[in-house]
């Protein structure tokens, strides 16, 4: 059965329906993202989880109760929101041991609960900091211990790294999936960062217009994206124009070769054009050796980024594709108008859409 | 880039501080010419000697602590649910707020008096304290401007909507939410809109003169036209009671939660943020 069930949930303000027909059931310990742009309905579905919002229609099942009708204060869900909210008044041990003291601990109770929390988020000693004596790190970090200290049966976290530098941000989501894996709660965790999502979730929501467009393990969601959308939001995607040869056995052409795609869309006709989606990753510089499909072109410009070289490589007809090579210290990256000839497997064809829909995508 | 001497800004500065230290530099020498041919503080030695001022000064400062403590019952919890849910009412409340800055005193007490008058079904007009209520609640109206946009600016300044989630999502009820986290909070606007009540409130004339009252602003009033040198030592008296007052607001008002009053000498020691 599941821990965490959301029915047909709809949410409207005014005439604007920002969540539609939403159906979720995650499994007791999962770490769940819900990853959208901004306006896809995700923090919504976040606050009505929490109870900060009420649903127009559905219902919310939180291990097997139905928490619909009960005020967020009502539900022990704990959340981290992006701006800290630490109280300003109280200290970290303050902060982290209210909602210990709302629930009637005594003072002993607290003041252990407090130090193992602290211990957790590595804060021990930093108990008589305010808020505004911490770092924007430490700050998070007492949050999701205040979050956590009294016991909630699961944890939200709305965009809680957005607000922090980039280092801080990788190390912190590392330690935020440490000490989930560690308490072993169900966690769902909202942003916009398609890397943060892939690299800490067990499972990812993609929301898109208040929709469900895919739930899966980050794997999947990467390498099979469901639909268009999903397939150019979650990483980068180059294009390939090519022609429809014969749409009966997924036969297309680009120049001269003729290639079998995995799929067609079901409108393509013969002479139509398409637009094939590959990663950066899944082409290659030809070297004597490769299999599958090679294209001509020539150097349109290249970026050294440290470990990586990354090359745009104009291969006529418009279409500039984006390559990414590891850094090779013996050899220097290709100059911009030299000529080069990429490889790529046609089953690393993520998807083909209408020449068209690209457009609109 | 060089810089001339700024030598318009600097006469505008020096004609406005003498438009306001002229008058009162004049003031406070002739409070100080009381005995003929000397300089003394015999003025201020009467003043200070008199019953009434004392009745009148403690009158109107009880009457002003009544005011700052019913205007912050009132004013928090309103600035707080309009900020929260009523988000569409704001500038309505703002505007109903500043009225008081526009309908006049007088406007004000003349319909206390009609409305609680004798003959009216609740008449405060007809006993002492019901009097003294009239005028408290005056206090409130007049000092209501001032009250909430120190309020409503210390409640911007927090995020009360994030704060008060926050609470909600560690189980707490909405009234514990407002008496732990949002009052103390916004302590330090409280105190500064409670200064300017105090200030506005401590030697106001037209309300405590209307509904006869014995207050510190009819003092001043009826003193001035009894005495020569004694209404001069007054007003330089209540001039450095609202500096004080305003000295005292700017220290509440800038101070952090857990900071000193005033800044430990001789330690030298401040913590820094971990990296």
């Amino acid at each position: 059965m599941s821990f965490l069930d959301l029915h047909a949930i709809n949410k409207s303000f005014g005439p604007n329906t920002v969540v539609k027909d939403f159906n979720l059931s995650l499994a007791r310990g999962k770490f769940v993202s819900f990853l959208g742009p901004s306006g896809c309905g995700k923090t919504t579905v976040l606050r009505i989880i929490a109870g900060f919002e009420n649903p127009s229609s559905g219902t919310i099942h939180i291990d097997g109760q139905d928490v619909t009708g009960l005020t967020a204060s009502q539900r022990k869900i704990g959340m981290v929101f992006q701006a800290y909210a630490l109280f300003p008044n109280m200290n970290a041990a303050g902060n982290v041991g209210f909602g210990l003291k709302v629930a009637g601990a005594s003072r002993d109770e607290i003041e252990a609960r407090v130090a193992e929390m602290l211990k957790l988020v590595g804060l021990l000693g930093f108990e008589k900091r305010f808020p505004f004596e911490l770092s924007g790190g430490q700050q998070q970090r007492v949050a999701l211990a205040r979050a956590i200290a009294p016991r909630p049966r699961m944890l939200l976290l709305d965009e809680p790294l957005s607000a922090l530098d980039a280092k801080i941000r990788v190390s912190l989501r590392a330690q935020i999936r440490e000490i989930q894996r560690e308490l072993g709660i169900t966690t769902v965790f909202v942003t916009h960062d398609q890397e943060e999502a892939l690299s800490v979730s067990d499972d990812i929501v993609v929301m898109h217009a208040g929709l469900i467009e895919q739930h899966g393990n980050p794997f999947d969601i990467y390498n099979r994206p469901a639909t268009p959308f999903v397939a150019d939001f979650i990483g980068q995607l180059n294009t390939l124009h090519a022609e429809v040869a014969e749409p009966s056995r997924n036969m297309v052409r680009i120049g001269a070769a003729e290639l079998n795609v995995p799929s067609l869309p079901a409108i393509a006709r013969a002479g139509d054009r398409v637009a094939l989606k590959l990663r950066p990753e899944s082409m290659r510089l030809a070297n004597g050796h490769d299999r599958g499909i090679a294209l001509s072109g020539h150097v349109a410009h290249a970026s050294f980024l440290g470990s990586v070289v990354r090359l745009g490589i104009d291969l006529g007809g418009g279409d500039v594709v984006k390559l990414d090579s590891f850094n090779d210290r013996q050899t220097l990256p290709p100059e911009v108008g030299a000529p080069l000839t990429i490889t790529f497997l046609v089953d690393d064809i993520v998807s083909t859409q209408m020449a068209n829909q690209q457009r609109s995508a | 880039m060089k810089h001339g001497f700024p030598i318009a800004s600097t006469l505008i500065v020096f004609v406005a501080a003498a438009y306001f230290l002229v008058p009162l530099y004049a003031t406070f020498q002739f409070s100080l010419q009381m005995k003929r041919g000397e300089l003394s503080l015999a003025s201020y030695a009467s003043v200070l000697a008199s019953a009434d001022f004392i009745n009148t000064l403690s009158y109107s400062a009880i009457a002003s602590f009544a005011a700052i403590l019913f205007g912050a019952i009132l004013v928090v919890p309103t600035a707080y649910w309009v900020r929260l849910k009523l988000q569409k009412l704001r500038p309505a409340v703002e505007f109903l707020s500043l009225l008081p800055l526009i309908i006049p005193p007088v406007v004000l007490v003349f319909g206390h008096i009609r409305l609680f008058g004798s003959s009216s079904i609740l008449p405060l007009t007809m006993t002492s304290t019901g009097t003294d209520i009239l005028l408290i609640v005056g206090y409130v109206v007049l000092s209501l401007p001032y009250m909430f946009r120190a309020v409503d600016n210390g409640m911007a300044a927090i995020d009360i909507a994030t704060l008060t989630e926050a609470a909600e999502s560690l189980g707490a009820s909405r009234l514990r939410t407002i008496v732990e986290i949002i009052f103390p909070n916004v302590r330090s606007a409280i105190v500064a809109g409670a200064f300017l009540t105090f200030s506005i409130s401590l030697g106001e004339f037209v309300l405590a003169s209307l509904l006869n009252r014995p207050a510190f602003g009819p003092y001043m009033v009826q003193l001035g036209e009894d005495r020569a040198y004694e209404p001069a030592a007054l007003a330089i008296l209540s001039f450095a009671l609202t500096w004080i007052l305003m000295l005292l607001m700017q220290l509440f008002a800038t101070r952090k939660p857990n900071q000193r009053l005033l800044p430990r000498f001789g330690t030298g020691q401040s913590r820094k943020l971990a990296p």
